[in-house]
């Protein structure tokens, strides 16, 4: 009894706090598809330029308010005048625009719409949360990417994200999972995303049937598994 | 977060990255016209705007505006107006074979069997890896990244860059992933030679096939070896290559 009251409280403990983190992280990526869907409402199509300067500051908030290394908004095919493709995200210290870097036009292979991040919120209308992987085209990072579908008038015009280092989330779990035993919080892929087990490795493959205690996370694609 | 461009993608962070010093226009044509000959940036493809590109490269608009002159009149890029225009990459801008060729003859034979090994010797590591790690969804993500057959050479070329660069990603280290990136923009030239040849792009495409079928199957060992191999078969092919271009030259130069 007392040990299945440890896990619980374990469960609870890494549920609160991963709750707690993209719960605020996604407000402000709310807030961002919130403008973008009130700028489209009154210009569409919109020009590349004009979508970034209603992006901008409301990014470098999401970057200052957050410990996240990328934000922005990901406009879908069609709903730009000038652009197919086009990230108004911001980057780095330096807050660097990607604009169309590494998107060449004409082939399909370039294309980010087949990505998890860009796909998953636009096919399900849902917040999402993509990861942990290597983001090799941006940020060259360990990363997980939280996103938010943006529509306008019902439809989807594109997705707000924001990245966020695996090492900066490892970091804030941290403690939440100090003692927790066996906990470990898992994506939609059944692949760790953090453990109190030092040797599941970030990424790793897990079988959940293997645990007796399952804690979902409403809203996000995440359960935390414990009781091996 | 994205993934969208390939070798594209990591070498072209690279070009796109702020210069140290402030930028002058020389230095601005020059890393664009890297970028275009070794076919980073690809024919037909439009360059970011102006203020785009002075803004991630951290120069002046008149500065971008000065170098794009100079492409213009390398006849590397090509400039329209209007809605739909915009600065585009010209046509035959990348590097002829006989430019190629020139870079590979200008190789000391140590110096490409040095190379070689490490080429080889990281992707099969990232094959092996990508193979226990990657799952299936992963693996035919890989397998949207094969050119057909009727693709042009450099099509091929930026497609098996992005293939290895997408599976060095699938091992999850974003070390190594980073790594691959600099091989690639180091040395990817010279391994993609021989994908001038109709039979060597089958042959690539059969073996980037079983491949993925390893990877897909979750098994290491074959993934490490299909890798290897065809790899090798490459590298192979490039020594050749490089023994023809050495010999019409006579002198080989050594490697500075």
């Amino acid at each position: 009894m007392t040990t299945t009251t440890t896990i619980s409280d374990s469960l609870a403990r890494c549920a609160f706090a991963v709750a707690a983190y993209f719960g605020a992280l996604f407000s402000s990526l709310e807030g961002i598809g919130e403008k973008v869907g009130e700028a489209f409402e009154h210009r569409h199509p919109m020009s590349a330029a004009t979508l970034s300067e209603v992006v901008q500051p409301l990014a470098a908030a999401t970057l200052a308010d957050h410990p996240v290394v990328g934000a922005g908004f990901v406009a879908r095919p069609g709903w730009l005048a000038d652009r197919e493709l086009f990230l108004a995200w911001w980057q780095g210290e330096d807050q660097t625009l990607l604009a169309e870097r590494g998107v060449p036009l004409g082939h399909h292979v370039f294309d980010y719409t087949r990505h998890e991040w860009f796909q998953t919120p636009l096919a399900t209308g849902e917040r999402h949360v993509t990861g942990p992987y290597v983001d090799y085209v941006c940020t060259d990072e360990y990363v997980l990417t939280a996103t938010v579908p943006v529509l306008v008038g019902g439809d989807m015009a594109g997705v707000a994200g924001a990245d966020t280092r695996l090492e900066t989330f490892e970091e804030l779990m941290r403690e939440p999972l100090r003692g927790g035993g066996d906990v470990v919080l898992v994506n939609d892929h059944d692949r760790c995303v953090v453990a109190a087990d030092p040797l599941l490795r970030s990424g790793q493959k897990v079988d959940p049937s293997a645990y007796a205690a399952v804690q979902p996370l409403p809203g996000l694609p995440f359960r935390v598994l414990g009781g091996a | 977060m994205t993934e969208v461009r390939r070798h594209g993608s990591r070498a072209r962070g690279a070009i796109f990255a702020p210069l140290s010093e402030i930028g002058r226009a020389g230095q601005v044509e020059q890393r664009l016209t890297e970028a275009i000959r070794s076919g980073v940036l690809v024919e037909g493809e439009r360059l970011p705007s102006e203020p785009e590109l002075a803004a991630m490269l951290g120069v002046a608009v008149v500065t971008v505006r000065e170098a794009l002159i100079g492409l213009r009149a390398q006849g590397l890029v090509t400039t329209s107006r209007g809605r739909a225009g915009g600065t585009f990459v010209a046509a035959g801008a990348a590097a002829d074979e006989e430019a190629l060729a020139q870079r590979l003859g200008s190789m000391s034979r140590a110096e490409l069997q040095d190379r070689a090994t490490q080429y080889v010797l990281v992707l099969a590591g990232c094959a092996e890896v990508a193979a226990e790690r990657a799952d299936s969804g992963e693996a035919q993500s890989l397998r949207g990244l094969l050119p057909t057959r009727d693709e042009a050479v450099g099509v091929w070329r930026h497609a098996d860059a992005e293939l290895w660069l997408s599976l060095a990603a699938l091992t999850q280290s974003s070390r190594i992933t980073r790594e691959v990136v600099r091989l690639e923009a180091d040395f990817g030239m010279i391994v993609r030679i021989p994908l001038s040849d109709p039979g060597v792009r089958d042959r690539t495409l059969a073996g980037h096939e079983r491949l993925i079928d390893a990877v897909e199957a979750g098994d290491a060992d074959a993934a490490r070896r299909c890798a290897r191999t065809h790899l090798q078969e490459t590298l192979d092919r490039v020594a050749r290559t490089q023994a023809e271009v050495h010999d019409r030259h006579r002198k080989p130069r050594s490697a500075s």
